[in-house]
């Protein structure tokens, strides 16, 4: 069972991979319908993904404790938003972007305002905890950029906002930037051989 | 008064004590008063030579038998059968023929009376005249090799002795008794000191009177008791001729070997390794038994005499014992007596020590003990966690303190609509080429538009996408399709609309399709960019076959793509996925994702893109249409200054605390 798994899935990499790099139209279209079933699974699996999350919380509900409450209110508001959109349908957005503008949204923008809260008070007590040559770097890059990008009545500020400030984004930003987009073009190119070859078989075997 | 010395511990007891007082063995009967202990030596004295007499009774059974067969029994002729002999540990090698057997002889039993008589006998040619080489003239050397101890050494002083005096006649007895202050040199007299004379001593001194009664040749009554091999002790001064002519008198140990199976027995014995190495050595036949020299008492070492036995010593104590013990029946010490005790030898009896079973435990080890049983039994109860008091710290006020300065910054200017900071003078390079590509657009372009971000965030990406959609709709009547990568994105075409239709009532909206969910994620872009309706409803699809979207089949066909997103990995996936199908893709990007997409954009994979407020303000400036981004510019800088102010606070104060906190712990070391 686990060669089948295997082969199955190194031989479904190799069409979806030959499809993109080479124009033949059957392997183009072998791909395209591999593609297919993958999104379905993939849909599938958020709709199992939900089953879960009910269960979870249905044995929180029948174990009892401090718990129950949040459990309960999870269980309601995720069974209500699902019954909605399956009730009135996908092509109705008003009622979803209700339940999203009304509840998610609020709460989620809430949670980044407290990381905003956080996020300055570590600032203010990181010299406290730690004094090294990297820490003062850190925060003489942040106070710099804050510095940089805060409007200010009189416009960008000499110097800071026209000239160095557009420097060190151009130059140490980018290149920062580029090397972890390399890293990761790196990083997904490993994993994709790993799995073309059976290296390593998340499906299933090792 | 004498004690009686106790041979086990050493403890005196009186005279008529039979066992010891101290460790309950068996004590020696008593010495006479007259007869000195013998001194104990000690290592490092000289020995002194004494009379050996009292360990004849030390003697095996077997070897005393053998002095009293040495002497010619008054025992009349009786045609009996060969007496069965007593069971002796030499009784096997009895049977290895002549030659071998006399190589068997011990020295002390050679240098004993009836074997000294062997060199006055002619040489033979054989086993008869072997003697042992290192046995020559070597008496020191062979007394210290003796294994047997102290009685076996006076055994081999009597010898020549015995054999100078009286020769075969002569009882061996004599010859310590000739040493001994009081020994007599002719039969003692009946008295009371003959009942110390052993029993042989007596047959020895009965002897002389029998022997005329009796023909020399005529088998006595007391050769019943005398073995075969002693027997041939006893005729060893015959000539080899006579003995040739009597075969049936073994030359010198056990029967007669006359059968074959006797014979293969004796060659199948195992002969230890120094009787086979000895060769036969014929004395010479010239040096009679009486030029021999005397074996003279050997000095023994201290050591050596430390290691006699306790019998050995005590002369007279040890003989009684001796003679009470029971003689060995069977085994390799057939025959012997007094080898091993009789019984088990009583071991020093002391009664235990009786100890209280009551536990003597202080006071204070009573309360340690009931100390430790209350730890365990505290250790093992449940116990609430005592959560400290909940009270206001300097940390907590902090953190208040600082929500409450963000509060204030950010929602004053919102409120108030306050304009107090400037429009930015510079356009990001990105935003000014995102502009420029909408501006390219021909009329009617069909956009996709790709929303892939939190919804959290939403209050930034409309903020970024405003000035976007105003631009958009006042210069191209464009189409709009809006698929959705993030659940929660679906269905926010129409918040986009009612947000554009709040802030310019007046201008017209665009079409938009919104597709919907894009099932599978990233995975399913290239799937999308072929078949962009591949996971669509019926409804959906009759609409995208329907004026205007009836021309659009794969990606390639609209004419951007404009993707909102503050997730920089899938953007990646994005910008990677939709390069083969040769479309420009403009980005709208959080400020938090837009550094990570910046080199995109300088590669040309990105025609343009809005990563930050302040492009967005600048965008809007370049509509001549404020917007969101504007009313929150007050607000982002407030927020940003707040948070540049609190954080250089925050450091010299921490700079300052952890110099004050460092004195402080030199001060208290």
């Amino acid at each position: 069972m686990r060669l089948f798994s295997a082969v199955l899935a190194v031989l479904t990499a190799v069409i979806v991979l030959a499809g993109g790099f080479l124009p033949i139209p059957v392997l183009v279209e072998l791909r395209y319908i591999l593609l297919q079933w993958g999104a379905i699974l993939a849909g599938t699996a958020v709709l199992v993904g939900f089953y879960n999350l009910l269960a979870v919380h249905l044995h929180h509900l029948r174990r009892g404790g401090l718990q129950i409450l949040y459990s309960l209110a999870l269980i309601l508001a995720a069974l209500i938003a699902f019954s909605l959109v399956v009730l009135f349908g996908p092509q109705t957005p008003s009622i979803q972007t209700w339940l999203i503008m009304g509840i998610v949204r609020p709460v989620e923008a809430s949670l980044l305002g407290i990381l905003s809260v956080t996020l300055i008070y570590a600032l203010m007590r990181l010299l406290r905890r730690r004094l090294d040559s990297l820490t003062l770097l850190f925060l003489l890059s942040a106070f710099f950029f804050l510095l940089a990008m805060a409007p200010t009545p009189w416009g960008i500020l000499p110097l800071i906002g026209d000239f160095l400030a557009p420097w060190l984004q151009d130059t140490f930003v980018t290149a920062g930037a580029r090397g972890l987009l390399l890293g990761m073009a790196l990083g997904a190119l490993t994993t994709g051989l790993r799995l073309l070859l059976a290296v390593d078989r998340p499906y299933g075997g090792k | 008064m004498n004690e009686i010395l106790c041979a086990q511990c050493g403890q005196n007891n009186p005279p008529d004590a039979i066992f010891c007082q101290r460790c309950g063995a068996l004590l020696p009967p008593q010495r006479p008063a007259t007869e000195p202990l013998a001194p104990t030596l000690r290592p490092g004295e000289e020995p002194v030579k004494k009379s050996t007499a009292e360990l004849e009774p030390l003697l095996p059974a077997w070897l005393r038998e053998t002095r009293q067969g040495e002497t010619p029994p008054p025992v009349e002729q009786q045609p009996t059968p060969a007496p069965t002999p007593p069971p002796d540990p030499l009784a096997e090698l009895s049977s290895s023929g002549p030659s071998e057997s006399e190589e068997e002889i011990p020295d002390w039993l050679k240098e004993l009376g009836i074997v000294s008589e062997k060199p006055q006998a002619e040489p033979q040619a054989g086993p008869q005249g072997i003697e042992f080489q290192w046995k020559e003239g070597e008496e020191e050397k062979s007394e210290t090799l003796l294994p047997e101890g102290d009685w076996l050494r006076s055994l081999s002083t009597i010898s020549p002795e015995a054999s100078a005096a009286g020769g075969t006649q002569t009882p061996p007895s004599t010859i310590p008794l000739s040493e001994a202050p009081q020994a007599p040199t002719q039969p003692p007299a009946p008295s009371a000191g003959e009942e110390a004379v052993p029993d042989w001593l007596k047959a020895f001194a009965e002897a002389p009177a029998a022997a005329p009664e009796v023909p020399p040749a005529a088998p006595s009554a007391g050769e019943e008791a005398v073995p075969d091999w002693l027997k041939a002790f006893a005729e060893e001064p015959k000539s080899p001729v006579e003995e040739e002519a009597s075969p049936a008198v073994p030359p010198i140990i056990g029967a007669p070997i006359d059968e074959e199976g006797d014979l293969s027995a004796l060659l199948e014995m195992e002969i230890p390794e120094w009787l086979s190495g000895i060769s036969p050595e014929v004395p010479p036949a010239e040096t009679p038994a009486e030029e021999m020299p005397a074996l003279a008492s050997a000095e023994l070492p201290a050591w050596v005499q430390a290691m006699r036995p306790i019998e050995a010593i005590l002369t007279g104590e040890g003989k009684g014992a001796t003679e009470e013990a029971e003689e060995e029946k069977e085994g390799p010490l057939a025959g012997l007596r007094g080898v091993l005790p009789a019984s088990p030898t009583p071991l020093p009896y002391t009664r235990p020590r009786a100890y209280s079973i009551r536990l003597n435990v202080s006071d204070a080890q009573q309360t340690h003990v009931q100390l430790l049983e209350q730890l365990i039994a505290d250790e093992e109860r449940p116990r609430l966690r005592r959560t400290p008091k909940t009270h206001v710290t300097s940390q907590r006020a902090l953190r208040w303190l600082i929500t409450l300065l963000i509060f204030i910054s950010l929602s004053v200017p919102l409120f108030v609509r306050s304009q107090w900071t400037s429009t930015p003078a510079l356009m990001p390079q990105e935003t000014w080429q995102f502009i420029q590509s909408v501006n390219s657009l021909p009329p009617s372009s069909n956009l996709l538009l790709v929303l892939d971000y939190e919804i959290a965030t939403s209050g930034e990406i409309e903020a970024l996408l405003l000035p976007f959609l105003e631009h958009l709709n006042s210069t191209n009547q464009a189409q709009l399709v809006v698929v959705a990568l993030n659940p929660m994105d679906t269905g926010m075409s129409q918040r986009f609309l009612e947000v554009l239709h709040k802030a310019h009532p007046q201008m017209p909206l665009p079409v938009v399709l919104d597709l919907g969910y894009l099932p599978g994620g990233v995975s399913a872009i290239p799937l999308f960019a072929a078949h962009p309706t591949f996971a669509s409803s019926e409804e959906i699809r009759l609409k995208w076959g329907s004026p205007p979207f009836e021309a659009l089949h794969t990606l390639s066909d609209f004419d951007g793509v404009i993707l909102v997103t503050d997730n920089a990995e899938n953007a990646r996936a994005w910008i990677e996925q939709t390069t083969p199908w040769n479309v420009d893709l403009l980005v709208v990007s959080a400020a938090r994702s837009a550094p990570i997409l910046l080199p995109y954009f300088y590669t040309g994979q990105v025609k343009g893109m809005i990563g930050n407020l302040n492009a967005a303000a600048a965008y809007e400036q370049s509509n001549g249409l404020p917007g969101l981004a504007r009313v929150y510019r007050d607000a982002y800088s407030a927020g940003l200054w707040l948070a540049l102010i609190l954080g250089i606070v925050g450091s010299v104060w921490g700079m300052v605390a952890r110099r004050f906190s460092s004195q402080l712990r030199e001060e208290k070391a």
